[in-house]
């Protein structure tokens, strides 16, 4: 079992700010390590894209633990849904060799909310 | 692009002359030749092989006297090379059996050269299609060489007080430097895409056409295959038609914008200034408009596929005034609520500015010139 807390249960996070959290884990047998990602995927229409930002990794952890961790978030690309397209971020921890995995997804965005991809602006042009 | 026109304009003029112009000069001089009995040697159409078509040529051998002396011609008519249709090709042949006495008409100057006929019949109108070729060419050269004469008046090179303008790929992704914008996709890619689709689409076509020819030809035709290719058939009449609505749009009055800046954060502005070259008192009703898109790529099958949507559209500029059209300006506001441009291997979030001419009885003038809008935190 591989449990991910980001702290005070905070979804939400604004470009540049850093994210803190804690991972929890029970392993049934030994690892190698665990690697934690930041990283965004595309969901949609399209063929998802994935980049990993930021990695961390703890190297021939013991079978039970919990640690702190945070990552600095970079300034975009922001949380989007659209028609075609959703941009969704997220932090996962997988184990080495590949057995468990947890992850937890937030939003990055400027306003705290995802953009949504839905509106038509009115015309609002100052001729020269 | 003077190169592709050129070649065009090049292979048609090459080929019209043995394929149009010296069959038909040849056949205006024959119509003085005198008419003199000849007897058939032989006679059979000669079938020529060459990838999945086959294409047929009469060959009748005569003999003729001509001022006491024997000569011999196997001159049908003056077309050159051969074609498809086997039909027509046998009747001629059938008419001339081996042995019969038939009528030639010969060359005084040259009585080695005669011609069994010399009226003028639908086979020459094949020597049409080099020129074609030739017009097109021809065409696009005069649009090309028109464009670069306006670019080098310097019309464009006053906004922004610019330069040539510069080569997008060029420019830095996150320049805050004026610029002349770049169409997407100018008109003479369109018409060189939709040119090439046309006459690779057609060839096949061809082939087919050939194939089903030749069953009817032999009595057995294949009704449902004829069926299932009429589609085809059909986008293959449709085609070409695009192609030549997208000639004729090179005709039309050319638009520079240039803008401000190249890119512009949310929430930001930026000043957008257009002028046109050409005849702008053609243009009924002018509308700019800022317009962000989803871009989301898939494969399908063997295909890869762009599937797009718009989600914001910001109206800049809307007259019907024609002497508001020729140049002018405006202050555009990027809406700080929405996403700035993003790409990624499949999936785009593409900002453009499009421009709408509409044109009474002719193609509009349809261009989209992209922009990148930065994430906030990026401007501050």
């Amino acid at each position: 079992m591989i449990h991910l807390d980001i702290q005070n249960q905070k979804t939400s996070f604004s470009p540049g700010e850093t994210i803190a959290a804690k991972i929890t884990w029970q392993l049934e047998k030994s690892v190698n390590a665990i690697e934690l990602r930041l990283f965004w995927h595309t969901n949609g229409k399209g063929t998802q894209d994935i980049n990993i930002v930021n990695t961390l990794r703890f190297t021939q952890p013991p079978q039970r633990d919990t640690r702190p961790f945070q990552f600095q978030l970079p300034s975009s690309p922001y949380s989007f849904s659209g028609k075609l397209i959703s941009l969704i971020w997220a932090i996962e921890a997988v184990t080495d060799p590949l057995d468990e995995a947890g992850r937890q997804e937030f939003i990055l965005s400027p306003t705290g909310r995802e953009i949504l991809l839905c509106d038509t602006f009115p015309a609002n042009p100052v001729n020269g | 692009m003077f190169l592709f026109f050129g070649v065009f304009l090049g292979l048609g003029l090459i080929l019209t002359c043995p394929f149009l112009i010296h069959p038909l000069w040849k056949q205006r001089a024959a119509q003085d030749w005198p008419r003199m009995p000849c007897t058939i040697v032989s006679s059979e159409v000669k079938r020529h092989s060459g990838g999945d078509s086959t294409t047929y040529g009469i060959h009748i051998v005569y003999r003729y006297h001509f001022n006491n002396r024997m000569f011999q011609s196997d001159r049908y008519d003056f077309i050159t090379g051969s074609s498809s249709g086997f039909k027509s090709k046998k009747m001629a042949v059938d008419a001339h059996p081996p042995g019969s006495q038939r009528v030639c008409y010969v060359n005084p100057v040259n009585p080695s050269e005669a011609v069994l006929r010399r009226d003028l019949h639908a086979g020459y109108l094949a020597g049409i299609i080099p020129v074609v070729f030739t017009v097109v060419g021809a065409a696009g050269l005069f649009v090309v060489r028109r464009n670069k004469l306006n670019v080098g008046a310097g019309g464009s090179n006053k906004i922004f007080g610019l330069g040539a303008p510069p080569n997008p790929g060029s420019l830095p992704p996150h320049s805050a430097l004026p610029a002349i914008l770049a169409p997407k996709n100018s008109p003479l890619k369109k018409f060189i895409f939709f040119f090439v689709f046309a006459v690779i689409w057609n060839i096949v076509i061809f082939i087919f056409a050939s194939q089903l020819l030749q069953g009817w030809q032999k009595g057995a035709v294949d009704w449902s295959l004829a069926l299932f290719f009429i589609p085809f058939f059909l986008a293959g009449i449709v085609l070409p038609g695009i192609a030549f609505y997208h000639l004729l749009a090179l005709a039309n009055p050319r638009p520079r914008l240039g803008v401000s800046s190249q890119c512009v954060p949310l929430g930001g502005s930026f000043t957008l200034r257009w002028e046109f070259s050409g005849r702008t008192s053609r243009i009924r009703r002018l509308h700019i408009r800022l317009a962000g898109q989803e871009e989301a790529t898939y494969q399908r099958g063997t295909s890869t596929i762009t599937d797009k949507a718009i989600f914001a559209t910001l109206n800049i500029f809307d007259t019907t005034n024609p002497l508001e059209m020729t140049s002018g300006q405006a202050t555009v506001v990027v809406p700080s609520s929405s996403m700035h441009s993003f790409a990624s291997s499949n999936n785009k979030i593409v900002w453009f500015i499009q421009l709408h001419g509409e044109i009474n009885w002719w193609p509009d003038i349809k261009e989209e010139f992209e922009i990148v809008v930065l994430p906030l935190e990026a401007a501050q």
